[in-house]
């Protein structure tokens, strides 16, 4: 319902007065934000090849270690090193991000593209539909899919996907509503050009800026979601190393090692940190005109 | 840059002021008097500081920039420039108040004009109560003869029309009777004959109070409406001052000399082009250069008989443009009817439109008549202007006359081709000989293609070595290098734009060129510019011209044949000078004589 | 107004219809299905058989469907395939310990947002607005169930303050509930805050830009009346968009926290029927969330048109 409402005020593109002269920003979000991707990214390959421990084993002996020594960040409820989970734990974050972003672009750039290049009865009939798709939170579809299907990264992945889908036809509607109301396209109809290219080469280029911006925060609130659903028992299974489950695991051992909760909470930060400042970071560079709402 | 000396103090008075960026230094050292009750026009392009001028006079230049010089105000106010924010706050709106460009953002969207036309009264507490205030509010507002003056107290801004809306910002500036009121374009926005309500009640307003006018504009044909002396600012310099008569009639400053000549479209040259002023547009010179450029005997402000004619009219049309206009609203006329088989054949064309959303839930959607059954005919070779002030259906005719909409009712045929419930598919050869010039040279060009994608756009079936081959040729022909085809859109200039626009419209070799609004965008001396060249392509190409606008000196210049849109119907249609100097129609009357113009003072000059 | 607000009510009705067939599907559509389920993995055929009978399982789809949604407008939400108790009162009890949590972090959220988000605005260019801007830009990367258990380490485990989880009911302990109330309310305000506060920073920038506020200095206003007097409900409209958006992020966000909690609200009804698989009262408690987020959401569109005359005549 709010998402067909024409934010009346303040217009969405106009020419603005008090611009800075040129784009030229400070861009520290931007900068900020690939460092701490970078990190995550590193973690993830390096964890590929080597950790310091087998994050999956079980070490009867060296249950709950504090922090420092052999261990850096200690050891959990069944002795497995902390940083090496950690480490291990960023492949499944990454993953589900890469997959659950990927699916909601694939499904919903093109509905929206669709909608937005077809004014009237179509775009009306689309949007209906992407506003029922709305009132489902991708948390709680992932939730449903798992009661369905069983709970494991791949449903959870799926029902992410499908859940941010309907954001992205959003925005890609309304970029695309801005696109065609261009001269240029109009001047591309005249000269005969059809649907496809428009969309093609007109639409689609001057949209990926703020379809990249969406992609990036949208990654960023799949890594939230996927550790929230390893939290409920609902994500990744055992034994595979989840920021989430290390959490939910670490939650019942509060009042005997509360940093335990402090690690995978940092890591989960860093990633969505990360994820945010890049999509900030990038919004601060396009074109100031081709700005959309969220 | 001298003021007269007199022994009044001058309600404004501006020494030395400079505005700097971080990057550059914006206006340097301007310098101005201002007497009381003195109507001053202060004219330049886009970028010259006019605006510039203005808000640092107001004290409302944004963070970025910072002022230095003096500003004063008659009453020992101290000096602006270093005033504090709560000073300039009881001087603005009260001592000194401003009109700005755009009425439709000027407004709180959420707030009764009547209330924001009372705030500015109990914001300075001029009258007692907050009761007064909206009596008071009422007043102005019928002062500022706004129908219903109660009623329209209590609107909201969107239910008023532009024009409205910039009577009730006039209405709020002068609520406290300032002694000096600015006005940033106020007119620009809006229609010719709108346009002169407003400047003729600017002038009786302010004539009435005494009050001084510091009044911002590109156009010169306002100014001569509304003041008695102009500034003339140039690359944030003034570079003239005098009396409008002196200075549009004789101008000292080469650049005045040239932009008057620009302005001019009924003046032109023995070849029956435009004045232009000489100047590439990426990099314009400084004043001095530029004085010093034009002074050059060989420079093209050197002097040229300038011989009245209208070059269009002299094309090689062979049959006589009949003169026809509606007398009543209802009969079926066929203007500009040509024998045989003419380029393009328009009959009893409609186009409605559904709003949507009815008055009552169920009710059907109201019908909003865009065109209500229009007749004409266009010969091979005729320059056919099509004139028009907002809401009047000549965008929708343009959009139709392009196969970019759909008629809701008669036809449309060129060369032979109908239009109307025409599938895209036949329409291949068409859409090749019928090509657009737009108007916003910001828009018109997709910003993520390079020159030589955008101008092969329309080509097609052709090898990549041909595409560039042609690309070539036209960039050229529109008097840009070939090498800017691997640049995107963003790295030039407005009018630079507007020949890319041309190039992509000619390299298909079409017979139909229409122009919407293809120079309104753009400064003055640009726009000659860009009207010689479109006219030389006409004639190279032997285009049939089709030109919408709502300018009609623009249309005089680049047409020999005009027909004016008003409400959905063509209402006079004729050889443009014809009907530009006799109009037959009383809406044609009305928007001819709506029309700024300098020609009339600048051929006293001349007599 | 009246018509708007009409029409608003009818497209959310539609909405809500659709929403509840695309429930009751993807809730219908199991591989491995309601009886067997019901029955546990040692069931025979015949047996699954018989139950499905019983369930009404072998009818038409939309037979089930009309079934079903017939009981749900009436407020019948049928009863449970694994303990047979009734759904409707459970969602019922767990409905308004939900609300109370949701509610009082969405004022804590306001509270927190609307200041914060005005003055990191106003004071873009300077250290205090910076600061403010880097802490919520940090509260958003923090999820609400993290900061929850951050929460519960430092004021249930450590300093004692706070019960760690659970709930009282207000009308038995109603210095109990408030204590129960506190960490939970806080750690789903905050996060929401954040974001929201982020909203009303760009939509303060973004007014601060605007023409009429121009215009109001033009008349004399001081920057911060001006902004006061002619800004502020200009900014609300975009945020009040946002915040229909985010309203179902705030209820599934509710669903975490009241786990990390151990709070008996619909969150965690939800997670203990999806472990149950018991599928009519998932049907009924997702039903209730997505009813709940069109309806919060057909609300703040009502408000809208209130706030916004533009809106009042034609949609």
């Amino acid at each position: 319902m709010t998402t067909t409402t024409p934010a009346p005020a303040p217009a969405i593109s106009r020419l603005r007065r008090n611009a800075t002269p040129s784009g030229k920003r400070r861009n520290g979000n931007l900068i900020v934000g690939l460092v701490l991707i970078g990190l995550i990214v590193f973690a993830a390959v390096l964890s590929a090849f080597w950790t310091p421990f087998d994050p999956e084993g079980v070490f009867p002996q060296e249950l709950l270690l504090p922090p420092g020594g052999e261990h850096l960040l200690g050891t959990d409820n069944f002795g497995r090193d902390v940083l090496s989970s950690i480490l291990r734990g960023a492949q499944i974050s990454l993953i589900v991000g890469v997959v659950a972003v990927g699916i909601a672009a694939v499904l919903g750039v093109p509905f929206g593209i669709v909608a937005g290049m077809n004014p009237g009865r179509l775009d009306q009939f689309m949007m209906r539909g992407n506003d029922i798709l709305l009132a489902f939170p991708a948390l709680l579809l992932a939730i449903i899919f798992g009661a369905v299907f069983g709970a494991n990264t791949t449903t959870a992945m799926i029902a992410l996907g499908i859940g941010s889908a309907p954001s992205f036809a959003s925005i890609a509607r309304s970029g695309t509503q801005q696109v065609m109301s261009r001269e240029y396209v109009q001047a591309s109809k005249a000269s005969g050009k059809n649907g496809w290219f428009v969309g093609v080469k007109h639409v689609l280029p001057n949209i990926s800026g703020i379809l990249i911006v969406q992609a990036s925060v949208s990654f960023g609130i799949a890594v939230l979601a996927e550790a929230a659903l390893s939290y409920l028992g609902l994500g990744t299974t055992p034994p595979t190393p989840s920021w989430g489950r290390m959490l939910q695991d670490a939650q019942g051992y509060l009042y005997v090692q509360p940093l335990l909760v402090v690690w995978p909470g940092i890591a989960i930060a860093i990633a969505v940190l990360g994820f945010n400042l890049l999509g900030d970071g990038l919004r601060d560079r396009l074109d100031p005109r081709m700005q959309v709402k969220r | 840059m001298t003021t007269t000396d007199s022994p009044i103090e001058p309600t404004l008075s501006v020494r030395n002021l400079t505005v700097n960026s971080a990057f550059a230094e914006l206006l340097h050292g301007v310098s101005f008097d201002i007497a009381p009750g003195e109507r001053v026009g202060l004219i330049g392009e886009s970028g010259s500081g006019k605006s510039l001028t203005a808000t640092s006079v107001m004290g409302l230049l944004p963070e970025t920039l910072a002022a230095n010089g003096e500003i004063h105000l008659a009453g020992g106010h101290g000096d602006l420039v270093h005033a504090s924010e709560s000073a300039l706050s009881q001087l603005r709106g009260n001592t000194m108040a401003m009109v700005f460009q755009e009425p439709m953002t000027a407004l709180n969207p959420l707030m009764r004009v009547g209330a924001q036309v009372a705030e500015i009264m109990t914001q300075h507490r001029t009258v007692p109560t907050g009761q007064s205030a909206a009596a008071r509010a009422v007043e102005l507002l019928a002062q500022v003869k706004l129908p219903n003056p109660a009623e329209a107290a209590l609107a909201f801004p969107h239910q008023l029309s532009g024009g409205q809306r910039q009577r009730v910002m006039l209405a709020m500036a002068l609520a406290n009777d300032p002694q000096l009121l600015l006005c940033d374009e106020p007119t620009t926005a809006l229609d010719v004959t709108v346009q002169a309500e407003v400047l003729r009640l600017i002038e009786g307003l302010v004539t009435e109070r005494g009050t001084s006018l510091l009044f911002i504009t590109h156009d010169i044909g306002v100014v001569a409406e509304v003041c008695e002396r102009v500034l003339v600012m140039y690359k944030g310099d003034i570079v003239e001052d005098g009396t409008v008569e002196q200075v549009i009639t004789n101008p000292q400053h080469p650049y005045t000399k040239a932009l008057i000549a620009a302005s001019n479209l009924s003046v032109v040259d023995e070849r029956g082009r435009l004045h232009t002023i000489a100047t590439s547009a990426i990099t314009l010179p400084t004043a001095a250069e530029l004085a010093a450029a034009l002074e050059e005997p060989a420079a093209p402000s050197a002097p040229i008989e300038p011989t009245i004619a209208t070059p269009a009219s002299a094309s090689t049309l062979d049959f006589v443009i009949p003169h026809q206009h509606r007398t009543d609203p209802d009969e079926r006329v066929i203007f500009n009817e040509v024998e045989g088989e003419p380029l393009i054949r328009v009959r009893d064309l409609t186009r409605q439109y559904k709003r949507r959303g009815g008055s009552k839930l169920f009710s059907k959607a109201p019908v909003v008549h865009g065109l209500r059954g229009l007749d004409f005919d266009v010969a091979k070779g005729q320059r056919f202007g099509i004139v028009g002030e907002s809401g009047s259906g000549k965008s929708t005719l343009m959009r139709l006359m392009c196969a970019l909409d759909e008629p809701t009712g008669g036809s449309i045929t060129v060369s032979g081709q109908e239009l109307a419930g025409a599938k895209e598919r036949d329409l291949r050869d068409f859409r090749s000989q019928v090509q657009i010039v737009f108007q916003d040279p910001m828009g018109s060009l997709d910003p993520r293609m390079k020159v030589e994608q955008i101008v092969a756009e329309p080509l097609r079936g052709v090898s990549r070595d041909e595409s560039r081959e042609r690309v070539i040729a036209q960039l050229e022909s529109v008097g840009l290098e070939a090498d800017v085809m691997h640049r995107h859109p963003h790295q030039f200039s407005g009018g630079q734009r507007q020949r890319i626009s041309i190039a992509r419209a000619l390299i298909t070799r079409p017979r139909v060129l229409v122009a919407d609004e293809a120079v309104s965008a753009l400064d003055v001396s640009v726009r000659a510019q860009v009207l010689n060249l479109l006219s030389d392509l006409v004639d190279e190409y032997a285009l049939t011209l089709l030109f919408v606008s709502h300018d009609l000196g623009v249309i005089r210049h680049a047409c020999d044949t005009v027909a004016v849109l008003s409400d959905g119907r063509i209402v006079e249609c004729g050889p443009t000078d014809d009907v530009y100097d006799n109009p037959l129609h009383p809406y044609t009357q009305k928007l001819v004589s709506a029309t700024p113009s300098i020609s009339e003072l600048a051929g006293r000059a001349r007599s | 107004m009246l018509l708007t607000i009409a029409r608003r009510i009818g497209i959310f009705a539609a909405t809500l219809v659709a929403a509840s067939i695309i429930t009751f599907l993807m809730l219908s559509i199991l591989p491995g299905n309601a009886a067997r389920v019901a029955l546990g993995i040692d069931a025979t055929e015949a047996q699954v058989a018989a139950q499905e009978q019983l369930m009404g399982l072998d009818r038409p789809l939309y037979i089930q469907f009309f079934d079903w949604f017939g009981h749900l407008v009436i407020g019948d939400f049928g009863t449970s395939t694994v303990s047979g108790q009734e759904i409707g009162p459970q969602i019922g009890d767990a409905l308004a310990i939900t609300g109370v949590l949701v509610i009082s972090s969405v004022i804590l959220a306001l509270l927190f947002a609307i200041p914060m988000g005005i003055l990191s605005a106003v004071r873009q260019n300077k250290a205090d607005g910076v600061i403010i801007s880097g802490i919520s830009q940090i509260g958003i990367s923090i999820p609400g169930f993290l900061f929850g258990i951050l929460l519960v380490a430092l004021f249930a485990v450590k300093l004692k303050w706070l019960p760690a989880g659970g709930w009282d009911d207000p009308g038995v302990d109603f210095v109990g509930f408030l204590e129960h109330l506190i960490l939970p309310a806080i750690a789903l305000g905050s996060v929401q805050g954040a974001v929201l506060s982020r909203y009303v920073r760009s939509s303060v920038l973004e007014v601060m830009r605007e023409d009429f506020l121009r215009t109001a200095r033009a008349k004399g206003l001081t920057p911060n009346r001006a902004l006061m007097r002619h800004g502020l409900r200009n900014a609300a409209i975009p945020v009040m968009t946002v915040l229909g958006l985010q309203i179902a992020s705030l209820l599934i966000g509710a669903v975490v926290i009241e786990r990390v909690f151990a709070i008996p609200g619909l969150g965690s009804l939800l997670l203990d029927k999806v472990a149950l698989r018991d599928l009519p009262s998932i049907q009924g408690i997702v039903m209730v969330l997505v009813a709940l987020v069109l309806l919060l959401n057909l609300l703040i569109d009502i408000a809208y048109t209130i706030v916004d005359p533009r809106l009042r005549s034609a949609s």
